[in-house]
């Protein structure tokens, strides 16, 4: 058939449909044009700067592609900087403490609050438990430290009772204010969502159990917990692939040379070298090691987690 | 949950003292969630006497607006205002005409629009792997937007709002634009008209999404400007707090500089009056944003 047909009858045969459907399809192309212009300008054009952790010294007249090739040379430098282990292990243990203590505590706390008979006290916790999220460090980071720096208003009560703090002068204390204050911010959001989800279990399994002679707990257990599981999972998968993250807006607005030896991250240390001391051949490689260990992980935490659970975050 | 247990007399009593220690240890935590904030405002409603001393704790001790005039005779403090609103306003903008762009296509099926794999692809990569600082800091550096405003507008293609605008896209019901083609509608036409009429929820959440992500951010503010003129608010006030942290003056003397601590807290408050006004709309389309998100087509 030709494309002289009605539009009518176009509807009626779809197999005939496609010559004429895709007539438009150049609108579509138009439409992504901008967009995928814009993409490849911010997001690809620095990939293709990764090869300056491979360049022999960077020479900015020469620029990116002028300059010569180096090898290897700046990742052999960056494994002989004798903190660089310091470093990475930093990054991994403040990241691991947030992910780990920072994933149960939202699902506690949503299943708490779903034992909340009053409609009206549950939503008003929920709405009072998220507003740190929408705070930015810069504000959050001040309140820290005007409520727990040196003369901070706590830290003088704890000193009455013969706590004393020093936040931000022990790396060690420093280090659980920032898992503690990290999930302050974070949790009320990821517990506003696992309520809602919790919200679409259907409420007949648990009459069910009931009639089983199931108490509350055990219904938590073996309803509550499986209905939130995908949402749990997903929002799971997303923390695990950040793990190399660490936060850097948070430690880098707090953080201060006394603190190094605890909270200087790998991101820390590539912004100090890259920018401030301009070293950025050793910068990028930094960065560029922890970019592609990322991603090995993304990808794997990605395909264990299909293969165990049957869920996929794409 | 299960209509029985409101009938209170079939609740154990463990589950009564339970519940009574639950709405308590949940309070605790909304308070602890809350209070800082209202520390704050008190302290910026205080005498400068009273707030350096450490003495105000909840609520304002000796009134004054003092502070907030101190901070809005402040010439750097309204240009960092004025840039952060302009950022808002243009960059969540473009955000939001973006994100349509990408999506509209991208929810069309592979025989519809054979670029769909390409691009999803090109998206889903840059989800995984970045340029990193440098180089990024190089580019910007290169296209001339170092120490200007639109650095942080035009870098701004967020692929997840992408991803989610797309999939809700792909949740609308194939008839209505069917019928649209069948009226003679072009997809130009159809986009305006009729999707995004439709599409008010996941337009609703990615601008606040984007809303609070330009006005939160600081750290673009830092890197890519030479000068403070260029800072937005959330830059300025980070320059401020580095002041008290990391100086080398006395705590004291740093806090005199910046014109004590009702008036750090009164620029810290205002600071977060765009979020708390947009409070209200916030929870009913985040919520919303991730469900959304998590259900995939």
């Amino acid at each position: 058939m030709t494309a002289t047909q009605t539009r009518g009858e176009e509807q009626i045969l779809p197999a005939k449909k496609k010559r004429s459907r895709n007539r438009n399809e150049w609108q579509l192309y138009l439409m992504i044009l901008l967009p995928a212009i814009l993409i490849i300008v911010f997001a690809y054009i620095p990939m293709a700067g990764i090869r300056l952790a491979f360049v022999d010294k960077f020479m900015v007249k020469k620029g990116i592609w002028g300059s010569e090739w180096g090898g290897l040379k700046w990742f052999e430098v960056m494994f002989s900087i004798p903190d660089i282990w310091r470093i990475i292990g930093n990054t991994l243990w403040i990241a691991s403490l947030k992910v780990f203590i920072g994933f149960p505590i939202p699902i506690i706390i949503s299943l708490l609050l779903n034992e909340v008979r009053s409609k009206g006290q549950k939503s008003a916790i929920q709405t009072l438990i998220y507003l740190p999220y929408f705070l930015s460090w810069v504000v959050l980071g001040t309140i820290i430290y005007q409520l727990f720096g040196s003369q901070g208003a706590i830290t003088e009560v704890l000193k009455k009772i013969g706590l004393e703090l020093s936040i931000f002068t022990n790396g060690s204390q420093f280090v659980k204010m920032l898992v503690a204050s990290d999930l302050w911010k974070g949790f009320g959001f990821s517990t506003v969502v696992y309520l809602a989800s919790l919200t679409g279990i259907d409420k007949g399994l648990y009459e069910a159990a009931e009639i089983d002679g199931a108490g509350r707990f055990k219904q938590t257990v073996y309803i509550t917990l499986p209905g939130i599981m995908p949402i749990v999972m997903l929002i799971g998968i997303l923390n695990l692939g950040n793990v190399l993250n660490a936060g850097f807006e948070q430690i880098f607005m707090l953080y201060n040379p006394l603190l190094y030896d605890r909270a200087e991250i790998i991101d820390t240390f590539v912004y100090k070298k890259g920018i401030l001391e301009n070293q950025e051949e050793l910068a990028t490689a930094v960065g560029l090691f922890k970019g592609v260990i990322s991603a090995i992980l993304i990808v794997t935490i990605n395909i264990v987690s299909t293969k165990v659970t049957d869920y996929r975050v794409f | 949950m299960a209509k029985s247990l409101l009938n209170k007399n079939r609740q154990t009593t463990g589950y009564k003292i339970f519940s009574k220690f639950n709405i308590v240890f949940l309070w605790l935590v909304a308070a602890i969630c809350v209070l800082p904030m209202v520390h704050l405002f008190a302290l910026s409603l205080s005498t400068r006497h009273f707030s350096d001393a450490g003495l105000v704790t909840f609520y304002p001790k000796g009134l004054t607006f003092d502070a907030y005039l101190y901070v809005f005779s402040n010439q750097q403090f309204f240009r960092a205002l004025g840039n952060s609103i302009f950022r808002v306003v243009f960059g969540v903008s473009f955000n939001l005409i973006i994100t349509v762009l990408i999506a509209f296509p991208m929810s069309k099926s592979f025989q519809e629009f054979s670029g769909r794999r390409f691009f999803l692809g090109l998206i889903v990569v840059t989800m995984f792997f970045s340029g990193g600082l440098v180089p990024s800091f190089l580019l910007i550096k290169n296209l001339g937007l170092y120490d200007t405003l639109w650095v942080y507008i035009l870098p701004g293609v967020n692929t997840y709002f992408a991803l989610l605008t797309m999939n809700f896209f792909r949740q609308l019901p194939k008839e209505i634009e069917e019928a649209a083609k069948v009226d003679g509608c072009d997809y130009f036409t159809t986009l305006f008209y009729i999707i995004l009429p439709l599409s008010k929820p996941v337009l609703a959440t990615v601008t606040l999404y984007a809303f609070v992500g330009h006005w939160n951010s600081w750290f673009d503010g830092l890197l890519y400007s030479a000068t403070a003129d260029n800072y937005p608010l959330q830059t300025l006030l980070y320059n401020m707090l580095r002041t008290l942290i990391a100086s080398t003056m006395s705590q004291a003397e740093a806090l005199e500089r910046l014109g004590g601590t009702s008036v750090s807290s009164a620029q810290i408050f205002i600071t977060t009056v765009p979020v708390l006004i947009a409070y209200p709309f916030l929870q009913k389309y985040f919520v919303q944003g991730i469900v959304l998100g998590s259900v995939k087509g």
